[in-house]
């Protein structure tokens, strides 16, 4: 019968380290989630960094490519060709050193292409027009117009940041929408430069762009008025997504922006399905280990009680075998006794059938022990008048009593008939006759008396013995509990005797002590009324 | 120095030849009356030569085909696009490049530009195009072009062709934003062939992508029909015999360049010019410049325009040069002004003309005026029908025959979806009236 108490304690040894760790995992879990998410919210605006950067360079590149190609005119009549071999160009100029207008030249015949690139330039060659370069992140802040002294005559704002600059963009609006512009320095001091077709410039972006996301996401480009421009990545974006991480891009391409879309879980998806199941795995380790300790431990301790328990079940098996023996023994030597008129020979028997007795009683004991283990003890009460039960046993100890030189003296009286089990009652007796006769034989009495008031009944056994220390009173009781002087040496004994008659005293209501005494041991078995 | 000079000429014969464009320069009236300011043209016309033998001396070909996937191409379409494809590259050698853009949602490279030395990638390629999505076909082209960049020589012939049956809904979708985009590839060199598939396309978008990148531009009604325009517009690219062609005009003082009649030209003065991406072979490129001359004395000569052909010859590799000029003297007699005039000139301004009413009167019917639009169109039939009594010229009442069609149809009112094809089928035919090349007519 497992031990609850045993089962709790494994349980709790279990489950206690367990629920303390996940509640702390729990805990530390979610301060975690927020630093992850965190760590990717910045990891995610990295990539759309390199992103936009990676845009930042091709446009780069683009300018560098107008710039050679501006590099090689020499004079303002090669800017028409120039012009038309530069993809991204849809016309050039020449801006000279004192803010006139070489090319196109409005003093020439011009082609309808040139006179309406003069028409939407014309605020780039007054410089009474405001530039607009906000939101270039590169460009400082010194760059402004308004920074500079304005208006000074036949000044374009152009020659003005040629002066500060080597080469640049100047965005401009007009009419159907933003016209870009990019300008070199060239060493006389003129201004050359191509206007560039944004859309182009937009193809050109594309074309250079990767098709593929490795995150799964998806990136978006858009224009100042907030029109897709572009996306690449596979992920679909749906119209209530938000984008993970944003940002503007630079100049030429500021009003541009670029976003970038993932599934909303995404940064869970990366980071704490990985974290997730690692804690899940030490979890589960340290619970296996727990778990297995609990086990070892469970094994262990019901391994002392299982042996325990086979070998009470061993006795107690081998008792209820050697009854059937003992029992036979016993009636064949009464049948003897009846056939046999020696008296030397009925001596003999009456050896045999003590000793036998005193073997069934032994027995008798071993199997009540056991009983009670299994919790299966039963008595059956009946009237019993004690002083025939007491005589009974007496008469059985006779004999051997005789042997030993001792004998016992019944005394008092108990006229009212008591409820008891009269096996019960025989057991008790026999079992604080027999621990006399084991150790007071040296008292040479073991008295017996009998005492009976209205409220209780009293059968004491004291003997002339060494006595029992005062403070082992309780001691005594306990199974398997023997004092341990030279007394007990060499004395044949189970140990059980007194745990047995105090068990069934208790049993049938009443109680066994050892009561004190001067000398020798005094015990009283009360039986309440 | 007669033989020197008979030398001379033949050496010059032999030059035009063989050369790769001839130029020919001519005055639709040689004979102009005295005194008056009138209007004439000079023509031009530039003959493309034999195409050389297929695989040993055709410029090799750098080619992107851009494939519209969207969901509506779903079906027999897709399945018609990509034998279209697949014919494509059945006709590419191994010097050639060959990639593939296919468009939905977004563009993705399926074939990077590689040389077709094995073939077999690419078919595979093709086999991967599934129909369903949106339309991103800004980024389709962009990402062709790009492809196309990749291998961007002056020594090939490098194309993009187009196909899309829908409306593009992903990116810049205007048809100013893809002209934009064409005038950038043509300044590339590139030009970009516009195949519009279906009634659900935007012919305006197409129309204007091909015609800035000067390139060509179909309307193919069925997709049964789409391997065969495919193969048509590969054969034409295959026998590109010049490239890069840029023509100058210089007129004198006295004569003064008005326009060019249905072509992008910049007028400056005295000067004209025209750009052009490539000539085919055998193809005839007539190029009309409406001059108002003030006219001397009788029996005196004037010049009328000196021209000026450059072009990138894959023969010998250089930039090659072709020259001409025209002239005219005056007469009082109108009667010889009239009998002398050129009648093939004459054929092709009437084209010229023609196309311009018809696109003008094709503005008319978008704007819901049918009774213009064929105000427009039949004002040019009656003047065709004046001319070709005038000038006892029978190919002219064959135009205005031509005209009188086109007049009905642009005028005569019709349910939407009507319209809608019919528009389709005009600018698709305008368009090769103005580029002087088809790939629909079977020939």
């Amino acid at each position: 019968m497992p031990n609850k108490r045993l089962v709790l304690l494994l349980a709790l040894m279990v489950l206690a380290p367990l629920g303390v760790l996940g509640w702390f995992a729990h805990h530390s879990l979610a301060g975690r989630n927020a630093e992850l998410r965190t760590q990717f919210q910045a990891l995610l605006q990295e990539r759309n960094d390199q992103a936009a950067q990676g845009i930042d360079a091709t446009v780069q590149g683009l300018a560098l490519g107008m710039n050679s190609a501006l590099n090689r005119i020499q004079n303002p009549t090669e800017l028409a060709t120039a012009a038309q071999r530069e993809p991204l160009a849809v016309m050039a100029f020449w801006l000279d050193s004192s803010a006139h207008l070489l090319y196109p030249d409005s003093t020439l015949n011009l082609s309808r292409t040139e006179q309406s690139f003069l028409v939407r330039t014309r605020s780039l060659w007054n410089g009474s027009a405001r530039l607009d370069l906000s939101g270039g992140a590169e460009v400082p802040a010194t760059q402004t117009p308004s920074s500079r002294s304005p208006n000074t005559e036949n000044e374009g704002g152009l020659l003005a940041l040629a002066r500060q600059d080597e080469q640049g963009w100047i965005p401009w609006f007009w009419e159907d929408g933003l016209h870009l512009v990019y300008w070199k320095r060239a060493p006389s001091g003129a201004v050359l430069g191509f206007e560039v077709d944004r859309t182009a410039l937009l193809a050109w972006i594309i074309g250079a762009l990767p098709e593929k996301d490795p995150g799964h996401g998806c990136f978006v480009l858009r224009d100042e008025n907030g029109s897709l421009l572009h996306r690449y990545g596979g992920y679909r974006v749906s119209p209530d997504d938000t984008p993970l991480a944003q940002q503007k891009l630079a100049m030429p391409l500021q009003g541009w922006t670029l976003a970038y879309y993932g599934p909303s879980d995404a940064w869970e998806t990366a980071f704490t399905r990985s974290e997730r199941s690692a804690q899940l795995m030490r979890y589960s380790i340290l619970g296996l280990l727990l778990l297995g300790i609990a086990l070892w431990f469970w094994r262990e301790s019901t391994r002392s009680l299982r042996e325990a328990r086979e070998r009470v079940d061993f006795v107690n098996q081998v008792s209820h075998e050697l009854k059937t023996p003992l029992t036979n023994i016993r009636l064949y030597a009464e049948l003897l006794e009846d056939d046999i008129e020696d008296e030397h020979q009925r001596q003999k028997l009456q050896i045999i059938r003590s000793e036998s007795e005193r073997l069934s009683r032994m027995i008798l004991n071993i199997l009540t022990f056991s009983r009670r283990e299994k919790r299966k003890l039963q008595l059956n009460r009946q009237s019993l008048y004690l002083e025939e039960s007491v005589q009974a046993v007496v008469t059985h100890f006779a004999l051997s009593m005789e042997k030993r030189g001792m004998r016992a003296i019944v005394m008092g009286q108990a006229e009212r008939p008591v409820s008891l089990d009269p096996d019960a009652t025989g057991q008790i007796i026999a079992n604080l006759l027999s621990n006399a006769e084991k150790y007071a034989a040296a008292g040479k009495e073991v008295i017996v008396e009998l005492r009976q008031t209205p409220s209780f009944t009293e059968l004491e056994v004291r003997d002339h013995g060494p006595g029992i220390p005062w403070k082992l009173r309780e001691q005594v009781f306990q199974p398997f509990y023997r004092i341990s002087d030279h007394l007990t040496e060499g004395v044949a004994g189970t140990g059980i005797g007194l745990d047995i008659a105090r068990t069934l005293a208790h049993l049938m209501g009443g109680t066994l002590e050892l009561a004190p005494s001067d000398s020798g041991a005094r015990f009283v078995w009360r039986i309440p009324a | 120095m007669f033989r020197n000079t008979i030398f001379l000429v033949a050496v010059a014969a032999i030059a035009q030849l063989s050369a790769a464009v001839t130029l020919q320069v001519n005055s639709a009236n040689p004979v102009l009356l005295e005194k008056r300011t009138q209007t004439t043209l000079v023509q031009l016309n530039l003959v493309g030569a034999e195409p050389a033998d297929q695989g040993k001396q055709r410029m090799p070909v750098n080619l992107a085909v851009v494939v519209d996937e969207s969901g509506s191409m779903g079906g027999d379409r897709i399945e018609r696009a990509k034998e279209a494809a697949r014919t494509v590259v059945s006709m590419l050698g191994p010097q050639d490049v060959f990639s593939l853009v296919a468009y939905s949602d977004e563009a993705i490279t399926l074939v990077p530009a590689t040389k077709m030395t094995d073939r077999s990638a690419a078919y595979a390629a093709i086999e991967r195009i599934e129909a369903a999505g949106s339309t991103a076909l800004f980024a389709g082209v962009s990402k062709g072009l790009s492809e196309v960049r990749k291998f961007h020589e002056r020594n090939r012939v490098n194309r993009v062709v187009l196909l899309s049956d829908g409306m593009a809904n992903v990116g810049p979708s205007s048809p100013g934003e893809l002209a934009s985009l064409g005038r950038a590839a043509g300044r590339e060199g590139i030009s970009v062939t516009t195949i519009g598939l279906g009634l659900g396309y935007n012919e305006d978008l197409m129309s204007q992508l091909a015609m800035a990148s000067d390139g060509n531009h179909a309307f193919v009604e069925n997709s049964v029909d789409l391997a065969r325009v495919f193969e048509q517009e590969l054969g034409g690219v295959l026998s590109v015999v010049a490239q890069r062609i840029q023509i100058n005009i210089q007129c004198p003082s006295g004569v003064r360049p008005l326009r060019v009649l249905d072509q992008n030209a910049d007028i400056r003065g005295q000067n004209v010019q025209l750009n052009y991406n490539q000539i085919y072979g055998r193809q005839n490129k007539s190029v009309l410049l409406e001059v108002e001359v003030t006219g001397k004395r009788e029996g005196e000569q004037m010049e009328l325009a000196q021209v000026q052909v450059l072009y990138d010859d894959p023969a010998s590799k250089r930039r090659e040069t072709q020259q001409g000029k025209t002239a005219v003297r005056f007469t009082a007699s109108e009667a010889t002004v009239r009998r002398e005039v050129y009648k093939p000139a004459l054929v092709e301004a009437a084209k010229a003309k023609t196309n311009i009413a018809s696109k003008k009167a094709l503005e008319l019917r978008d704007k819901g005026d049918l009774v213009g639009a064929g105000a427009v169109m039949r004002a040019t039939v009656d003047s065709l029908q004046v001319q070709a009594v005038q000038y006892d010229a029978p190919e002219l009442a064959e135009e205005s025959k031509a005209a009188e069609q086109e007049a009905q149809t642009l005028s005569a009112p019709a349910p939407a979806s009507e319209m809608n094809k019919s528009r389709k089928e005009l600018k698709a035919r305008q368009y090769e009236r103005s580029s002087k090349f088809s790939i629909q007519k079977s020939k």
